[in-house]
């Protein structure tokens, strides 16, 4: 144990903290520029397995900031390299690289596995996904981001702590470090830092920064502390999970008049908004009544479904799916448009 | 009255700085919120507020005092 014997004599580590990190497990969301700084320390600390989980390829323009990688690399999975080089520095620690990106499907399951969860994305929306999959799965988060000088860090979701939602309740994206640019100190030094909560989670000393967000200021040398609160809204239940993070996106079809004979048609629209349409195969079914009257319909047939403007045929399709039904399209065209298409089509 | 303003983020380049001491007429949030989107194109940026480096709830309606510290925050994408 002598590679660790410079921190066992800490007294906040000692025999036992160097044990803790030996059974620790922290799952590295993100092998850019944040997980290029804190993967390094986190290994060489002793700490018993890293997961890394990144579906990216690197890139030229990555190598100023992402310290892991060499120009020989370019083109070659960030998770891939990362494993290479953390185990040739410390063998001790064990390495489960990830070449896919983390997704509603795949988030759960990697998370149960580990102790602690590191969010070194760039985008938001991937950063709800961590947030929420951690609450589920009841680990904490170590979040860190980046605009150009400024970074921030906190702790989600630490001993049942405020989350990610509670800081930002909106979703909305903003610029990454490839739109507003960023220097890779300025984020080295805010991966550090996240590598620094890492480790006080794991020994159980210090402050953790729950309720708290960090902002540095790497070209003022500043840092400011703002505290938040826990929110009950909204209820992050596997509910909410599905309905954000596993449902498809419906793809609305481009009508042409080969479709009139591959399938039915349904109009989801009120008996009374106009034009009403004349088709070979067409049915009636306003949105409210579809749930009765699905119950009349051959759930392999294939349907195109049609509204006024596309919102309720998006609607009435991801309501079909969920009942079984499997050839089911939303039509990108409203009830007008066909009318004109149609019409066309007639003509020709 | 007179608060002081800090802005982070993106807003750093709208407002033009990152901190400023600006004489309001403004009483709350809401209407200092009013009063700076009406003179800056800042509404198609998402942040939160904190006062005296509290956040505040973005529903809430909070009465502001002299020499209250604003920050307007921004969550960042970058890493």
């Amino acid at each position: 144990m002598s590679r660790y014997q410079r921190q066992i004599i800490l007294p906040q580590i000692g025999q036992n903290g160097q044990q803790r990190l030996a059974e620790s497990r922290v799952l590295v969301i993100g092998a850019g520029g944040l997980g290029c700084a804190l993967l390094p320390y986190l290994a060489a600390s002793g700490l018993g397995t890293l997961g890394i989980v990144d579906g990216d390829r690197i890139e030229e323009s990555n190598l100023h900031r992402q310290v892991l990688y060499s120009a020989k690399d370019v083109g070659r999975f960030k998770a891939e390299i990362a494993k290479e080089r953390l185990e040739q520095q410390n063998p001790d620690c064990v390495i489960e690289g990830t070449t896919e990106f983390l997704s509603g499907k795949n988030a759960l399951a990697l998370f149960a596995d580990f102790d602690v969860i590191v969010d070194a994305t760039d985008r938001i929306s991937v950063r709800y996904l961590i947030n929420d999959a951690a609450v589920l799965t009841q680990k904490p988060v170590v979040y860190g981001s980046i605009h150009r000088f400024e970074g921030q860090v906190s702790v989600f979701n630490y001993q049942n702590g405020p989350t990610y939602r509670c800081l930002f309740p909106q979703a909305v994206e903003a610029p990454s470090c490839a739109e507003a640019g960023v220097l890779g100190t300025a984020v080295g030094l805010i991966g550090m830092l996240q590598a620094q909560e890492v480790m006080k989670i794991i020994l159980g000393t210090g402050r953790v920064l729950s309720g708290e967000l960090l902002i540095y200021n790497c070209l003022n040398a500043t840092q400011e502390r703002f505290q938040f609160t826990k929110k009950e809204t909204p209820q992050i239940t596997e509910a909410f999970y599905k309905e954000k993070h596993l449902k498809e996106a419906i793809q609305a079809l481009n009508f042409n008049p080969e479709l009139l004979e591959m399938g039915i048609f349904i109009d989801v629209r009120q008996p009374d908004e106009q034009p009403r349409l004349q088709m070979p195969r067409l049915i009636e079914i306003p949105l409210g009544e579809l749930e009765t009257a699905q119950q009349q319909l051959d759930p392999d047939e294939t349907f195109y479904v049609f509204c006024q403007s596309g919102k309720r045929a998006k609607i009435a399709v991801e309501q079909m799916r969920d009942w079984g039904f499997t050839g089911v399209k939303a039509l990108q065209e409203g009830a007008r448009e066909l009318a004109n298409a149609l019409r066309k089509s007639q003509v020709d | 009255m007179e608060v002081t303003l800090k802005y982070f983020g993106q807003l750093v380049d709208v407002m033009g700085s990152h901190e400023e001491v600006r004489s309001v007429k403004a009483q709350n949030t809401q209407e200092l919120l009013e009063h700076l989107q009406a003179q800056y194109a800042i509404s198609h940026i998402p942040f939160q507020l904190a006062i005296n480096q509290k956040l505040v709830d973005a529903e809430e309606n909070v009465n502001l005092n002299e020499g209250d510290v604003v920050a307007l925050l921004p969550p960042y994408a970058g890493g």
